[in-house]
């Protein structure tokens, strides 16, 4: 295959007031016509700035290349002068983009036929109308029904795999030879990022479209790409075919990520192998391979002999790796770090487990919808319809579900946080459904929640000692202030941080450490649950291995309950010890985690599982395309029956008309199904 | 659409009796008989009590509210005691007078600002940038009288380029006119095209870092196109609202520059109005002004629906 892009020791400079960040250090790299590749590597590593330096899509200042050369079609494109003629033809016209929001990458104010048709006038010199008919055909062949009245439709109006869908209808809109999906499935439902990487394929594979996919999650190239590229910390460490870097990975870094990735098969009770420390500073590169502080294989010569280069691994021609050590098999096997065990001391069948600290008996929550001057009501949308579980003292209970299923409302109103339309919530015995806020109070310190966003959820001045304080003297814990200081030293300790950075603010930590500090924060009044909402989706391959492992050694020390929320099902098999799976505000199935992941009976259980991506290229490739279809539907237009039969490959005439019961499937075992 | 306009409309009426009613109570408690002002020390308690019940003055304050309502809807506005005419008479000059100095104002600040903000937002941190917005920030900082009282120092006194002050209407003799207007509409838009500059620019800069502008880019349309077409498309959405002001303020913000250039306008009308306890003419005159603001606002929530499609769906 001929080379249809090469890089050539490509460095991208980002110019800071005192300093110069290098986001990428010498790359090189290519693209051969109609393959797909994947440029994997997690948030910094630079590879989203790799990828837009030859479009010039990086803001000048204070990105400025500082050297190297991109090759595509006989021309350099850095010479081109930026926003020429010539650059302006290749964006779009050449290479397409598919970003990874597709939430703000679309104008708000402008339809998607006008957005559409833009860049078709541009670049394939087609009047206005031709181009409409165009975008038509091209809404259609993403797989957007109703494509002529659609092109009338502004951003809003769409889901968030529509929006992507015409995304990616646009950027193929001119016939482009590359195609670069930056994360472009990152911000989307399991499901739907099966459907839109399946449809990416499809596509390019038809019309010999050269596809680069970047994105954090390993597993997710393994059924897609030709040849996998990883970067750390602005380098490419690793290259190969997807054979090559999932079966014979030989950089400590690669090794470190498959490792670090809870999968659906592992034994669960072994510790993640987390990737310990966190990426350097890349303002000060030293003269060291970059990863050497966290390498698990480092050893003497890794400190003398300088920055690795890339250089080939035996004699394969696609396989090269920068590391100074030739990591072979046996080494890796000799030197591998052994996993260590998770102290699961508390059997099921426990007497302590079978107390029940919390149960939700038949729970409704629903948001009225308001219209006119006055406000009035006319409707109401229920986000959650009669949900019922219980956790257990010391349980972990995960609850997993697409985003808008309602499982983050049924959190906000177990903490209070949203008022119940209709059943109860008992915590420890205590029926505090609709307890006013002053009797709650008492109760409140025996329950903590950790948010998704560990940025979001600090107060950006406050010292984050006095965060983590907060709780301590808000329930008025009857602390002197030496106990207090000595408390707070305590916690810090238990997280894993430095006591002495109490006195810093939020800024000055990254996303793994603050979340130990809110970790911190919710562990402050000796909670009996924490609710975990979504607590490690924001986090960093690495740095989320190390989190969950922290929670789970948390768990073990001082025996509190979890209500692990979450969308990722491989994480929540890992953590959890029974989980229930909700779809559109209701459970539809519920099980200790042994049944439920290894014989799960609803459809949309199966539909879920099935569309989790597995770190197996060979496996992946087998496996047939995702059988579920379409998208959740809105709960304002709910289908009567059950919930899930719009899309449900079984569904019959019965199922759109009745909603089925929740049926013991098994011990320990419910499902709501009719075909069970 | 038209629901909307009659549901807002009705709002609009409500919040106008609001805002009379309360005007009226405030000027009946301000201290000052207007008959006494306007007859003078000299006159009889019989000549007072006469023009009292002729004026209406001597019944309940709210009677005189509501009788004072129905002359609205029927067309009696009712007459001035200091100026001794009807208000009907009076105030349609005034109203003229003001508005050909704020909407040249309002004109020329709105498109100088604006073309000034995009250009300071385009070619941030560069030297026209700086220049942009230190001048805006001098702009603003400004106090209008001052600069009025510099410009005819240099203008008119020692360049003789204009008259000192005064107004003659466009109708009666056109050059003579716009020469009087030159200078008030130039120190009123100073202060307003720094405020256009520095709030476009902004909302540019806020616009110009979204992702949408790097998927713009990313088609390889023209950054001329990316600016005008897609930027500015959405930067106008904060901008309207700041605009809806000005159109509300174009009856009433001028009085420091009509008392200065001594033009007979809507705002030192207020004054003398005000200064004299003339009750009927400070209502009307109010009325007449929150009228104004009410329409603008009605005007720049349509307007809105128009930008920005997000809204019109509700």
């Amino acid at each position: 295959m001929k080379r249809l892009l090469e890089v050539k020791d490509l460095t991208m400079e980002f110019r800071q007031r005192s300093k110069t960040l290098i986001a990428a250090n010498h790359i090189s790299y290519y693209l051969e016509e109609g393959e797909i590749v994947a440029f994997v590597g997690e948030s910094g590593s630079g590879k989203s700035v790799t990828q837009y330096s030859g479009l010039q899509l990086v803001p000048c200042p204070p990105g400025h290349v500082a050297g190297g050369e991109i090759w595509f079609q006989g021309e350099n494109i850095l010479s081109y002068g930026p926003g020429s003629e010539k650059l302006r033809q290749i964006r779009g016209g050449q290479i397409g983009v598919i970003f990874q929001e597709p939430m703000t990458s679309l104008n708000p104010v402008m339809t998607i036929g006008k957005q559409m048709a833009e860049s078709i006038c541009l670049h394939l010199k087609m009047s206005k109308k031709e181009a409409r008919q165009r975008a038509e055909e091209l809404l259609e062949k993403v797989g957007i029904p109703d494509a002529k009245e659609r092109l009338k439709a502004y951003p809003h109006q769409l889901s968030g795999g529509m929006r992507q869908r015409v995304m990616i209808a646009m950027a193929l809109s001119c016939n482009p030879k590359v195609l670069i999906a930056d994360e472009a499935t990152t911000a989307l439902d399991v499901t739907t990022q099966a459907q839109i990487l399946e449809l990416m394929k499809n596509i390019v594979k038809e019309t010999g479209t050269t596809l680069v996919i970047v994105t954090h999650n390993l597993s997710l190239v393994a059924r897609y790409a030709d040849r996998v590229y990883v970067m750390y910390a602005g380098e490419i460490v690793e290259a190969g075919t997807t054979d090559e870097i999932f079966y014979h990975a030989s950089h400590p870094y690669t090794i470190g990520l498959l490792k670090a990735i809870p999968s659906l098969s592992a034994p669960r009770e072994q510790k993640l192998v987390p990737i310990s420390g966190n990426v350097g500073n890349l303002a000060d590169r030293g003269q060291n391979c970059m990863f050497l502080p966290r390498c698990p294989y480092a050893s003497k010569e890794c400190e003398s002999k300088g920055t690795p280069q890339p250089a080939p691994v035996g004699d394969s021609d696609t396989h090269i790796r920068a590391c100074h050590r030739t990591l072979t098999r046996e080494v890796l096997e000799k030197e591998q770090p052994a996993p260590q065990a998770l102290l699961r001391t508390k059997k099921q069948g426990d007497a302590q487990e079978n107390q029940v600290l919390l149960q939700v008996e038949d729970l409704s929550v629903t948001f009225p919808i308001y219209s006119g001057v006055f406000r009035k009501k006319i409707g109401e949308v229920s986000a959650v319809n009669h949900v019922s579980f219980q956790l257990h003292r010391g349980e972990t209970f995960g609850l997993v579900g697409e985003s808008g299923c309602g499982k983050s409302t049924v959190a906000r109103a177990i903490m209070r946080l949203e008022e119940t339309a209709s059943g109860k919530i008992l915590f420890d015995g205590t029926d505090i459904t609709h307890r006013k806020e002053k009797e709650l109070y008492p109760v409140r310190r025996n329950m903590a929640m950790i948010f998704q966003d560990p940025y979001g959820s600090l107060d950006p001045r406050q010292r984050v000692g006095d965060a983590v304080m907060e709780p301590l003297v808000n329930f008025k814990l009857g602390y002197s202030k030496k106990e207090l200081d000595h408390r707070v030293d305590e916690l810090f300790d238990l997280v894993g941080l430095d006591g002495t950075c109490r006195y810093r603010l939020p800024h000055e930590f990254s996303g793994g450490q603050r979340q130990r500090i809110v970790i911190a924060r919710a562990l402050a009044a000796n909670p009996s649950m924490i609710i975990c909402d979504e607590a490690i989706s924001a986090l960093d391959v690495s740095i989320q291995a190390q989190v969950i492992n922290l929670l789970e050694e948390l768990k073990e020390r001082l025996g509190m309950a979890y209500l692990f929320i979450a969308h990722d099902l491989s994480v929540v098999r890992h953590i959890s010890d029974r989980i229930a799976v909700m779809y559109l505000g209701q459970i539809v199935e519920t099980g200790g985690w042994k049944e439920l992941y290894g014989n799960p009976r609803h459809p949309y259980t199966q539909a879920l599982l099935d569309s989790v991506p597995t770190p197996n290229p060979e496996y992946e490739r087998n496996r047939s395309a995702h059988k579920i279809s379409g998208e959740v539907p809105s709960p304002m237009n709910r289908p009567d029956g059950c919930a899930f039969c719009t899309r449900c490959p079984k569904a019959s005439e019965k199922c759109r008309i009745k909603m089925p019961a929740m049926e013991q499937v098994g011990e320990n075992h419910q499902a709501a199904c009719f075909f069970l | 659409m038209g629901r909307y306009i009659v549901k807002r409309v009705a709002q609009s009426v409500i919040v106008l009796l609001i805002v009379t009613l309360l005007i009226f109570l405030v000027m009946h408690s301000i201290p000052g008989n207007p008959i006494r002002l306007y007859l003078g020390d000299g006159a009889t308690t019989e000549q007072i009590e006469y023009y009292t019940e002729v004026f209406g003055f001597d019944q309940p304050v709210l009677v005189q509210y509501v009788k004072w309502l129905r002359g609205i809807v029927t067309g009696e506005w009712g007459r001035s005691i200091c100026f001794a005419t009807d208000i009907t008479t009076l105030l349609p000059d005034r109203i003229v007078a003001t508005l050909s100095v704020t909407i040249p104002s309002l004109v020329i600040s709105v498109i100088l600002g604006v073309l000034l903000g995009i250009i300071a937002a385009v070619k941030r941190n560069g030297w026209i940038d700086s220049l942009v917005s230190g001048c805006a920030n001098i702009g603003m900082a400004t106090p209008a009288f001052w600069l009025a009282i510099l410009f005819v120092y240099i203008l008119a006194l020692k360049c003789k380029l204009l008259p000192v002050q005064g107004y003659t209407p466009l109708t009666e003799d056109f050059t003579l006119g716009v020469r009087k207007l030159v200078m008030p509409v130039l120190v009123l838009s100073l202060g307003s095209i720094a405020y256009y500059a520095r709030q476009t620019r902004s909302a540019m800069l806020e616009v110009i870092n979204q992702d949408f502008i790097r998927t713009a880019r990313s088609k390889g349309l023209k950054e001329r196109t990316i600016m005008l077409v897609h930027a500015l498309h959405n930067a106008l959405i904060p901008l309207v609202t700041v605009l809806g002001m000005s159109i509300g303020n174009l009856l009433g913000g001028t009085v420091l520059v009509e008392q200065v250039f001594c033009i007979p306008g809507i705002g030192s009308l207020l004054l003398t109005a005000i200064l004299n306890v003339d009750y009927i003419l400070v209502q009307d005159i109010i009325l007449i002004m929150s009228l104004f603001a009410l329409g603008s606002n009605l005007i720049v929530d349509i307007l809105y629906g128009y930008i920005d499609p997000r809204i019109r769906v509700k």
